[in-house]
């Protein structure tokens, strides 16, 4: 992406938590490791569909906002239906009280205003793009999340959620996978004679004792609630067992609101709540273990600007993204904030990228796991040598 | 006792042994084998399903019914009648031409109604399919094309599992998967994808290899997967008049995965020009050759003038030809032998096999010129593939099918199929990229699917009714592979049912 960067004036500065934006990546900070790398956990959250960043975190004090969005805006704080005020006149969509609750205790910051390294608007090439860490469609056929774990000092071990493993977790390091049950699922007993046929077939064995071992950890599917709360839940008690797996891939779809979006309730409203509920749940889950856990999530785009003709938004190039978790450095928002006046915009239609999503991924990967500079730049995000690293993530 | 070599022919060749297959294999397996690729046609013509052109057309039809039915919506096609101002108006259209938000419903998950499989909603859909297309709203439209999706998953399946040539319906697989599109890119895929398997690679499986590669990058579901339909030589009329450029997508797909493989030979520059060379390879649409609508065609103003150079060699061409002499030379490529040899070896024999048996593939591959017939006859009479190892895991597809063949089940129909296939973790045509399915043992063993793959036989095993008691359809179905340990685990098993499941889920049948 060329990141040109264009500021509003008038928000500059109230934004940007590293000052002048991106800061170069510092030295190896592995110093900032208080416990062994091994328990440090991450959890990449991808929602799929282009979610409009724009209602999730809302430049409330916007009069062209209002404006453009006349029937799916939400209202500023402290109006029937309004955000959850989190600073300088932006605010949390209504239906995410958890979210704000991370924001505001300082354990969230937000990426305003960006994007992986994708222009175009196909979900299918977005979403590809966003996983394979490359700056084009098809660039890897594995993931940046897959690849991390071959570099990371720790060597940790990762956790696929679904029966088929989302891109950003596919690749030549194994991974333990769970999926919810879509048939009715055997006898114990059937699944212990099976085991024992395998004996003398260490491969097949190791993976129907996984999947027996995930089973006992996550006990009654009936616990775990449902929708997205049953991933997150099933996760971190995966996760958070005596050497669970220290990395994970959640998906969640449903994004693609080009009609009926509605506003501060309806579709959106649904979708986000659900992200929050299984956030908390996630969190709940990890119990300890959240002071070493941190949480990425991302989408393949944003929406327009302006709401469309079906009371939704199509899809547009900067969106928002989060990092949360026990020791993330929060109550920030970092990177740049573009501005959303109509010279402000990409191409007049919708929020500039101006934030490299990589540049977030870097910076989480070397101040968590302590992946090196040089993998960081050519296994994990190839070719990347020109995207800095974040700092000051953590505390 | 039947010879163990019976075995090894339909479970390490064929997609597993039918009830009393192994017995009536008879004593030369190899010439049941080789019969199998000189007398068999495998092209699924009885079956009647629609051409990928057929399934474009009904695309465009279903663009246009919705467009009727909404009050703000620009038509598709240009009104113009002039072919520039129509090519304008194509690349303002493309993306929607594509259909990937067709695609994207309900919930907003890509294909989330492929895999929501309901059968009443197909059945629905069959009831009314024989209405014509005039008459149909656009969701009845949209429904007929998912249902185009179910059918093909459902033929070649159903296929599949009864076809006494199983051989042959393996080598399918093979390369319908060396040529793998992802059906769930978007709306037109779903239309064509399936019908690539039928009408690029199953009449060439026992063909030359470039008649199928040539057959399979002018496929127009290989075209609008790898965005080729789109590419533009820059100094191409198009290229000068509009912001569209070369899209290098196809062709280094081309020279990476279907002919000189990874680390192949091949330089960035290489990819350019033969990228170049296929520009103008693209598919007749509403705006562009409307005449040829969901036929591959060659259109000029696409395509970049002038000479080529690809691996040290110019091509000169201008036109269409340009593109086919450099894949005719790519496919009679050494690289190219080497790199399918070593994947056949390790799709047969296993994740690593004998560097003799690749060499004899690749020796059958050069000296016949790219003969897939002799290459897969290389394969029968190699005796690296009757040494009696059982080493290659099925993927989650073979598992399956192998399980309906051995109990003969060919009554579920294509959404329960694909329900099946999705809990298992590989829906045909629903791998994302355009490398394939994962092809070692370390992907389809894993937990989940172990799980899945238990839940399932146990869930089968609950249909079986009059079928020989499990320890006699064990002998029957693996014969001599099957282990003592196997053999006695299936005997204590608890019911029927349960020693059904054990059955399926023993390494001998896991594995082959």
């Amino acid at each position: 992406m060329s990141c040109s960067y264009r500021f509003d004036p008038t928000r500059r500065g109230l934004l940007l938590g590293a000052a002048g934006g991106l800061a170069l990546a510092g030295t190896n900070s592995r110093a900032a490791f208080s416990t062994t790398p091994s328990e440090k956990k991450l959890i990449a959250v991808i929602l799929h569909g282009g979610m409009d960043g724009l209602n999730v975190v809302v430049p409330a004090y916007s009069d062209d906002y209002y404006a453009a969005r006349a029937t799916i805006a939400i209202p500023p704080a402290g109006e029937p239906n309004g955000v959850i005020n989190l600073t300088d006149g932006f605010g949390m969509h209504p239906s995410m009280p958890g979210f704000a609750h991370f924001y505001l205790k300082g354990q969230m910051v937000i990426m305003h205003a960006t994007s992986a390294p994708y222009d175009q608007r196909s979900h299918f090439d977005g979403q590809d793009v966003l996983e394979n860490g490359t700056d084009q469609p098809l660039g890897e056929n594995t993931g940046w999340l897959n690849r991390a774990l071959g570099v990371a000092p720790a060597l940790p071990s990762a956790l696929g959620i679904g029966s088929t493993v989302t891109l950003v977790l596919k690749g030549q390091n194994n991974i333990a996978t769970w999926a919810e049950p879509k048939l009715t699922e055997a006898s114990a007993d059937t699944i212990a004679k099976t085991l024992a046929l395998y004996g003398s077939d260490p491969v097949l064995q190791a993976a129907l004792q996984g999947s027996i071992d995930i089973g006992n950890v996550i006990g009654d599917l009936n616990n775990l609630g449902t929708g997205f709360e049953f991933d997150a839940r099933a996760a971190g008690k995966i996760m958070s067992a005596d050497g669970g797996p220290g990395a994970c891939a959640l998906t969640y779809g449903g994004w693609d609101t080009h009609a009926n979006q509605g506003g501060s309730s309806g579709q959106l409203a649904n979708n986000l709540a659900n992200l929050d509920r299984a956030m908390v749940a996630l969190r709940e889950e990890l119990g300890d273990k959240w002071k070493d856990t941190v949480v990425v999530i991302a989408t393949e785009f944003g929406r327009t600007f302006a709401e469309n003709g079906t009371g939704g938004t199509d899809h547009g190039i900067g969106g928002v993204s989060f990092l949360l978790g026990g020791g993330v450095k929060g109550r920030r928002f970092i990177g740049d904030w573009p501005g959303i006046a109509t010279n402000q915009l990409n191409l007049g239609r919708e929020l500039y990228p101006a934030n490299d999503l990589r540049a977030l991924l870097k910076g989480m990967f070397r101040d968590h796991w302590g992946i090196s500079k040089s993998d960081l730049d050519n296994i994990v995000f190839p070719n990347s040598a020109d995207v800095p690293a974040m700092t000051n993530l953590f505390r | 006792m039947v010879d163990l070599d019976a075995y090894i022919a339909a479970h390490k060749f064929g997609l597993g042994a039918r009830y009393d297959e192994v017995a009536n294999i008879g004593a030369d397996p190899q010439a049941w084998l080789q019969a199998q690729l000189t007398s068999v046609s495998s092209t699924l013509e009885e079956y009647n399903l629609p051409s990928s052109q057929e399934g474009i057309a009904l695309f465009y039809h279903f663009l246009e019914t919705r467009r009727a039915e909404r009050a703000n919506e620009q038509p598709i096609a240009s009104a113009s009648v002039n072919p520039k101002q129509r090519i304008d108006k194509f690349f303002q259209e493309y993306e929607r031409m594509l259909g990937e938000e067709e695609l994207i419903e309900d919930n907003g998950v890509r294909g989330s109604s492929l895999q929501t499989a309901s059968n009443v909603y197909l059945k629905k859909h069959i009831d009314n399919i024989s209405r014509p297309a005039s008459d149909k709203t656009s969701q009845e439209l949209r429904r007929d094309m998912l249902a185009m999706f179910y059918s093909e998953v459902g033929v070649r399946t159903v296929h599949a599992i009864l076809t006494p040539a199983s051989f042959r319906e393996s080598l399918v697989r093979f390369w319908s998967d060396h040529f793998s599109v992802y059906s769930q890119k978007s709306l037109l895929m779903t239309v064509t994808a399936g019908a690539m398997e039928r009408e690029a690679i199953r009449p060439h499986v026992t063909g030359k290899f470039v008649d199928m590669l040539i057959a399979a990058e002018t496929h127009p579901a290989m075209l609008i997967y790898l965005d080729n339909w789109i590419s533009i030589g820059p100094n191409s009329y198009v290229g000068q008049n509009f912001g569209f450029g070369l899209n290098e997508n196809l062709a280094r797909e081309i020279m990476e995965l279907h002919t000189l493989g990874v680390n192949g030979g091949y330089s960035q520059d290489d990819i350019v020009g033969f990228a170049k060379a296929i520009t103008g390879w693209t598919i007749g649409n509403p705006n562009v050759q409307p005449e040829q609508l969901g036929n591959f065609i060659f259109e000029p103003l696409f395509h970049e003038p002038g000479s080529v150079n690809v691996l040290n060699k110019e091509y000169l061409g201008t036109g269409q030809d340009q593109g086919v002499e450099v894949l005719t030379d790519l496919a009679n490529h050494p690289n190219t032998a080497a790199f399918i040899s070593g994947k056949l070896a390790r799709h047969f024999h296993s994740d690593n096999p004998p560097q003799s048996l690749i060499d004899r593939l690749e020796l059958a591959f050069t000296s016949s010129d790219g003969d897939l017939g002799v290459v897969s006859a290389t394969l029968v009479t190699s005796p690296e593939m009757w040494d009696g190892t059982f080493a290659k895991l099925r993927n989650s597809e073979e598992f399956v099918i192998a399980t309906l063949r051995a109990f003969g089940v060919d009554t579920l129909t294509p959404g329960q199929l694909i329900f099946v296939f999705d809990a298992v973790g590989q829906v045909p045509f629903g791998h994302h990229a355009p490398d394939g399915w994962p092809k070692e043992e370390s992907s389809w063993a894993s937990s989940s699917i172990s799980s899945a793959k238990i839940n399932y036989s146990d869930l089968l095993s609950g249909f079986i009714a009059g079928q020989p008691e499990p320890p006699a359809m064990a002998t029957n179905i693996l014969g001599s592979m099957l282990s003592a340990s196997s053999t006695s685990g299936i005997s204590s098993a608890s019911s029927v049912e349960q020693g059904y499941t054990l059955m399926m889920m023993s390494p001998e049948f896991q594995r082959r």
